[in-house]
């Protein structure tokens, strides 16, 4: 292989403006992760595109019919968008949830480069209850301040029910645990404990998924941990994610009006921003996908969410996120049409004018001509004369002369008419001169 | 019967393995998945590039770019750029890990199976 080392590169048009040039612009607008990272997703997608033009050739297609299947075959922009996001953002949520997930497996790499544990270390061994008190009072979809405890070893070997005791009493609390649930992860409360080091301000979180995680990895090989603990009160509550779900599972309505994507042609329905929650927060965990922990409904503007905090806080930051990207749609959008309506009015302004030229020219023709023929009528008005004088007959020149007199007159009406219309181009110049005057003041630096 | 689409468990226990033989690139990892799998399973783009993009977010595969031009295309133009993917460290242990717990799995299966055998066997 032959790879160059070259990672920084700066951002480049797609190589060219072809049905893989646009699919990628229009992809590039759906893609919500960091600038850097998304030039790179855009270069791959595009030599993945073209490499499969080039195969998809071979095979007998013509360009334009291989860039169609090509493009085809990635699906729905918005959905890869989405997948992109989800891979983007997978680490950032697991750690805001306080839920420690671990593949046993994983134990051989340490815990600690595992990244997943907050390492706090504020507070202290014996935190007064009453600060932790006013902790669980507060909302609980707020972000927790790590605990932290000290235990030390007495004897090495101890029961899980009885270790998990100790922890807790070192903390000032008892220990709450959903064995039921526990059970369903094949953990049992008469399980030996192996403790291997006493622990001096260790946050709780560690110190219980070293217990457990020890516990499966001894018994079910491959099994991954997942075990989610509160300390509530005068309690430290342990028990299995699905459980604590149950348990915590509260009903709230969010406001969808202002999380509605905005497209070119109009809006998306609101009830398909219900399908966008759906999709993107935790798409297992919903009863629509035969999940447990949450459920929802849409109704009118409103969207009603049955579902444990953790959910509601990523649905919370979720529509925040739309709510931001449909202002940034409306704000383009609305200076696309300002944009529209100045292009329009600078092409009225044009037009107007042209047209008064126009008319003026004729004008000017018309009274080129009106002149032609008063001349005519003067000179035939004078041969009349002479011609009476000496008695030769002027009959014919009395007809000539009745004729001109008749176009002079049609000539006259016709300037008459001219001229008004001009007069009223003028009017409509003026108003649609000062309406994009207007325009411009609307918009400075314009 | 054909073959059920891949889990995403799967997807990664396949491309790791892939990647095992050498590095690659996201289209030549779907085509070496079409070729191994004699067309069963396939990896749609829509999978695999989210895919990859989360397994180097885990360290478990680095990258690189190369520059590649097509076949008869001017030697002094642009070309566009090419992401090749490689196995770290991380990512052979991880793959021995998957391929371990694979194996454990198959064999309690085949347990079953060889109970069931008597009755599903065709002679």
């Amino acid at each position: 292989m032959s790879a160059t080392s070259e990672k920084t590169r700066a951002p480049v048009e797609p190589s060219s403006r072809d049905a893989i040039g646009d699919w990628l612009a229009v992809f590039a607008r759906t893609l919500t992760v960091p600038a850097g990272e998304r030039q790179e997703i855009l270069d791959e997608l595009e030599d993945h595109l073209r490499a499969r033009v080039d195969d998809l050739m071979i095979t007998g297609l013509n360009e334009p019919e291989a860039m169609r299947k090509a493009v085809g075959e990635l699906g729905e922009t918005v959905g890869l968008a989405r997948a992109f996001r989800e891979a983007h953002t997978e680490r950032r949520r697991r750690r805001t949830m306080q839920i420690a997930t671990i593949t046993v497996a994983g134990l051989a790499l340490g815990l600690s480069t595992l990244g997943l544990l907050p390492s706090g270390t504020g507070g202290g061994a014996t935190t007064p209850p009453a600060q932790h008190a006013a902790a669980a009072a507060a909302d609980p979809e707020a972000e927790p301040a790590p605990t932290v405890v000290t235990i030390s070893v007495e004897d090495n070997e101890v029961r899980l029910e009885e270790y998990l005791d100790r922890v807790a009493a070192s903390i000032g609390r008892r220990a709450l645990v959903r064995w039921a649930e526990m059970g369903e992860r094949a953990l049992d409360r008469r399980d030996d404990f192996i403790n291997a080091a006493s622990h001096d301000r260790v946050p709780l979180d560690e110190v219980l998924l070293r217990a457990f995680a020890e516990i499966e990895a001894v018994r079910v090989p491959g099994l991954a941990v997942d075990v989610v603990w509160r300390v509530r009160d005068d309690v430290v509550e342990i028990g299995a994610q699905a459980g604590f779900d149950l348990r915590e599972m509260r009903r709230k309505t969010y406001d969808i009006q202002k999380a509605r994507p905005v497209v070119r042609t109009g809006q998306v329905k609101l009830a398909e921003v219900g399908d966008i929650v759906r999709n993107s927060v935790e798409p297992n965990a919903w009863t629509k996908s035969g999940g447990k922990a949450a459920n929802l409904q849409v109704v009118g503007n409103m969207m009603v969410v049955n579902a444990p905090p953790r959910i509601h806080r990523e649905v919370t930051d979720l529509l925040r996120e739309l709510e931001h990207e449909r202002n940034i749609a409306l704000v383009s959008l609305r200076k696309a049409r300002v944009e529209e309506r100045r292009e329009f009015r600078i092409q009225e302004v044009d037009r107007l004018r042209g047209r008064i030229e126009s008319g003026e020219r004729r004008l000017q023709m018309l009274e080129n001509e009106l002149e032609d023929y008063r001349r005519d009528w003067a000179k035939t008005k004078h041969d009349q004369t002479s011609r009476d004088r000496e008695n030769v007959s002027s009959l014919v020149l009395s007809g000539r002369i009745a004729d001109l007199e008749g176009y002079i007159a049609v000539l006259r009406e016709e300037i008459m008419k001219e001229r008004l219309e001009i007069l009223g181009r003028r009017a409509q110049l003026a108003t649609a001169r000062s309406r994009v005057e207007a325009a411009a003041e609307e918009e400075p630096g314009r | 019967m054909p073959l059920s689409d891949l889990k995403a468990d799967q997807t990664e226990l396949v491309v790791l393995s892939v990647l095992a033989e050498g590095p690659s690139y996201g289209y030549g990892i779907g085509k070496r998945v079409a070729a191994l799998s004699e067309g069963d399973w396939k990896i749609g783009p829509g999978q695999l590039y989210p895919l990859l993009s989360k397994l180097e977010k885990a360290k478990l595969v680095k990258t690189s770019w190369e520059e590649v031009k097509r076949d008869g295309a001017d030697p002094d133009a642009a070309g566009r750029r090419r992401k090749w993917y490689q196995l770290t460290a991380k990512g052979r242990q991880r793959l021995a890990q998957r391929v371990d717990a694979h194996r454990r799995a198959a064999a309690v299966l085949d347990r079953f199976l060889s109970i069931a055998g008597a009755e599903g066997a065709t002679p």
